[in-house]
């Protein structure tokens, strides 16, 4: 009889089928008298099974074979210099981009939210270089293609408006010439910022329902406060609906709730609600966001079990904001007016809101006695982009009232600041095609702003404004570009707005330098977010939004000895306020 | 009936039809391949691309003899091994792909697959930081399934060597999860 040692030692071959028939024999028949070694034996090969799950590689990019093809006809074409190769060669990979196209079974989903890149640049880089000189990008939505422009590798920039129009489910790809590359899009007035790896990938949004927080009014004598979260109205026959999250936007590194609900078939229903309580402490703030299909089946009741105010959002309805908002960089929380702080929202008695502060050359808006359902509706899709020392503004125009809307007026609050005072007005002439924009310019870097719109009418010689916007948050930023190092130097450029330019500063810096208060790149600090994405080349770009308080503490460059071969890698780490760290590390270059 | 593997290979110079079924036989498995070996997605496409060219130019001198599978992996191993030599310095972009994507998942118990696809994740960490010689063989050993002795003839070396190389991997494997458990 052998010993748990000696069958120990046989075990991992024993899993791999290595061993012979007569060691197969000395194994088998001491796991049936021993339970330990038959438990390890079972280990193993549930190891052996993470392993293979953990190796495959269930994503292979269909480009892979067409590239196979491609770069035969390459190396002909090297060879042989007909350019009538090239001809057939680029007919015959967009018949194949057409076909695929066609036949491309379209998914049947649930409109969820549109995207508009409204007037801003639409960009798109691409990570490779090594590709044709002339490309032709076409983008696909449900199937249908969407010729988007022809650029070279690189970056191509479209200055026109574009609409898309997301669902889950949704894919969207861009392709070139019939060939699958890598993408890195960013629609950066779209509210949405997709990776493409590979061929395709549907598009995940999470689009936030609710905002709530605590004001000193409703804490509790331990400085808390408890809130429900009820789920209700999610279809049990879906498979899984989606996830929800809570996204800690305002907390204390020790009190950050986390809360990842899985909804999925059978477990929510209306008869089975499930429900949630979150604590939280005075000013902090949470959003509850969802990503997935449930945001076209659920509906979400946030309730207190203390005195709430009506203002914070007790009740969500199941329609989703029709822009989703990004993870990373210019996080936009959208929040429930208070309000006290906004101008009237127009109960019936008085006629139009009274913005606490005005700008010089105001018009005043002063008419009595206008009932409320003669007010001009409040203007809805209000969003705000973080841009270069600005934030963008964007929303949908009101539209079907009795009198024409004149003019928008823009409401704005700083932090302290107890009133919105005027930022701007836009004044309408005609009928507006697409969004309304509005760039509120000259902004203080790491400040966060509120803001809410109104819409107005002209009324006996005067505007009559109507009821406030829900509000929204976001703060200017600037872009900090970094390369990789030069012996104990890093290379750093940041970008600012100067006279309505933008004006890019490069400089070399010692690592250490960054985290030195007052240098030359002393105001880099105060980092909410970094995401950092190849651009033409060795530049990496690192979009930098100010909300949070991250800072840069170091940037850290390991290297590595793979067969002998040194490869240095480098990531930056981030760190905030309450001490949590975030490291950013780096991946091969585009080539 | 279906073209054997080595039917196809002694085809595909003078068949294109040959040659698309072969690559598409095995795109999957080159690119898993050439994922575990050098980590970078970006690298295996490449690799895999180089590796079917090769096979279209080496196909008349593929012996019947021996095993395709070897061969193949043979091929890809030296394409791997070309682009580790070829790798020179260069700035490298920053990864945004640190929150792990969780697929949807059609199974009775969506949350079981949840924990299943986030102990896989976490195998999958610890592989990916093992060095390119310990990640190849646990690939072929247990995605593709080759004996020792076939992985030996694959990556040109000793049975001994393989065994060795299987066993430190997976200890690797085990300690850095062990260490990650003692973190958390």
């Amino acid at each position: 009889m052998s010993s748990c040692q000696d069958i120990q030692g046989l075990l991992g071959r024993y899993v791999d089928h290595e061993l012979s028939a007569a060691d197969v024999n000395r194994v088998d028949s001491h796991l049936s008298v021993c339970d330990k070694c038959a438990e390890d034996l079972r280990l193993m090969e549930r190891e052996a099974e993470l392993f293979r799950e953990a190796l495959k590689a269930d994503d292979v990019p269909a480009h892979v074979g067409v590239g196979v093809w491609d770069r035969m006809r390459r190396a002909r074409l090297r060879r042989t210099n007909y350019w009538w190769y090239a001809a057939a060669a680029a007919a015959s990979v967009l018949v194949a981009l057409i076909i695929g196209v066609v036949s491309r079974p379209v998914p049947p989903v649930a409109q969820l939210a549109q995207v508009t890149t409204c007037a801003g640049p639409l960009e798109i880089r691409t990570a490779r270089r090594d590709w044709a000189p002339l490309a032709t990008y076409a983008m696909l939505r449900d199937g249908d293609r969407i010729r988007c422009g022809v650029g070279r590798p690189g970056t191509l920039i479209l200055n026109e408006t574009r609409r898309l129009d997301l669902n889950y489910d949704t894919e969207v790809a861009f392709f070139r010439s019939g060939d699958y590359g890598r993408f890195r899009m960013e629609m950066r007035h779209g509210h949405i910022r997709c990776h493409f790896p590979g061929v395709r990938q549907p598009v995940s949004i999470r689009t936030p329902v609710a905002n709530v927080w605590v004001t000193p009014e409703e804490e509790d004598a331990a400085g808390e406060a408890d809130f429900e979260m009820l789920l209700t109205g999610i279809e049990p026959e879906v498979g899984l609906l989606g996830r929800i999250h809570l996204l800690p936007t305002a907390c204390a590194a020790g009190n950050r709730p986390q809360l990842e609900i899985l909804v999925h078939k059978g477990s929510v229903s209306v008869e089975n609600a499930t429900r949630h309580t979150i604590s939280l402490k005075t000013g902090e703030r949470v959003t509850v966001a969802a990503e997935g299909p449930i945001l076209a089946a659920a509906r979400f009741d946030i309730t207190a079990r203390r005195d709430w105010r009506n203002e914070l959002a007790p009740t969500v309805a199941s329609a989703p904001d029709p822009l989703p908002v990004p993870e990373i960089p210019g996080k936009v929380a959208r929040e429930p007016v208070r309000r006290e702080n906004l101008p009237d929202t127009g109960k019936g008695v008085e006629p139009g809101p009274k913005p606490p502060e005005r700008g010089p050359g105001d018009v005043p808006r002063q008419s009595p006695h206008i009932p409320r359902h003669k007010l001009p509706p409040a203007p809805a899709g209000l969003t705000a982009t973080p841009d270069i020392h600005s934030v963008l503004l964007t929303w949908d125009p009101v539209i079907g009232t009795k009198r024409p809307i004149v003019e928008y007026g823009i409401y704005r609050r700083a932090p302290g600041d107890n009133v919105f005072g005027l930022a701007g007005r836009l004044e309408v002439q005609g009928k507006l095609k697409g969004k309304c924009m509005f760039r509120d310019d000259g902004l203080s870097i790491g400040v966060q702003y509120v803001y809410a719109v109104t819409a107005a009418y002209d009324h006996e010689g005067g505007l009559v404004e109507g009821p406030v916007s829900a509000a929204v948050t976001a703060s200017a930023g600037f872009h900090i570009y970094y390369t990789g190092y030069s012996g104990d130097l890093a290379m750093v450029a940041v970008e600012k707005m100067h006279e309505g330019k933008i004006v890019r500063h490069t400089f070399h810096v010692r690592p250490r330098d960054l985290r030195k208060a007052g240098s030359r790149t002393g105001d880099i600090g105060g980092v909410r977010d970094v995401f950092v994405e190849p651009i033409r080349g060795t530049w990496q770009r690192v979009a930098v939004d100010f909300s949070t308080g991250y800072h840069l503490v170091d940037i850290v460059t390991q290297i590595e000895h793979p067969r002998g071969i040194p490869r240095r890698r480098s990531k930056i780490i981030i760190e905030n306020e309450a001490g949590l760290r975030r490291e950013i590390p780096q991946i091969e270059p585009p080539r | 009936m279906a073209m054997s593997d080595k039917e196809l290979v002694k085809r595909c110079q003078a068949d294109s039809a040959a040659f698309e079924e072969l690559v598409r036989r095995h795109r999957r498995a080159i690119f898993a391949y050439a994922m575990a070996s050098t980590g970078s997605r970006q690298d295996a496409e490449e690799i895999t691309q180089d590796v079917f060219v090769k096979i279209y130019r080496a196909a008349h001198r593929f012996d019947s003899r021996y095993s395709f599978t070897t061969w193949l992996y043979a091929i890809a191993s030296n394409t791997c091994k070309n682009k580790f030599r070829s790798r020179r310095k260069r700035t490298v972009s920053l990864d945004l792909e640190d929150t792990p994507v969780v697929p949807v998942s059609h199974e009775a118990d969506p949350l079981e697959a949840y924990r299943k696809s986030v102990e896989v994740s976490e195998v999958r960490n610890a592989i990916n930081e093992l060095p390119p010689r310990y990640r190849q063989v646990l690939y072929l050993r247990y995605v593709e399934a080759l004996s020792y002795k076939e992985i030996a003839e694959v990556l040109g070396l000793s049975l001994g060597n393989v065994e060795a190389r299987i066993f430190r991997g997976k200890e690797k494997v085990r300690q850095k999860l062990l260490k990650r458990s003692g973190k958390n």
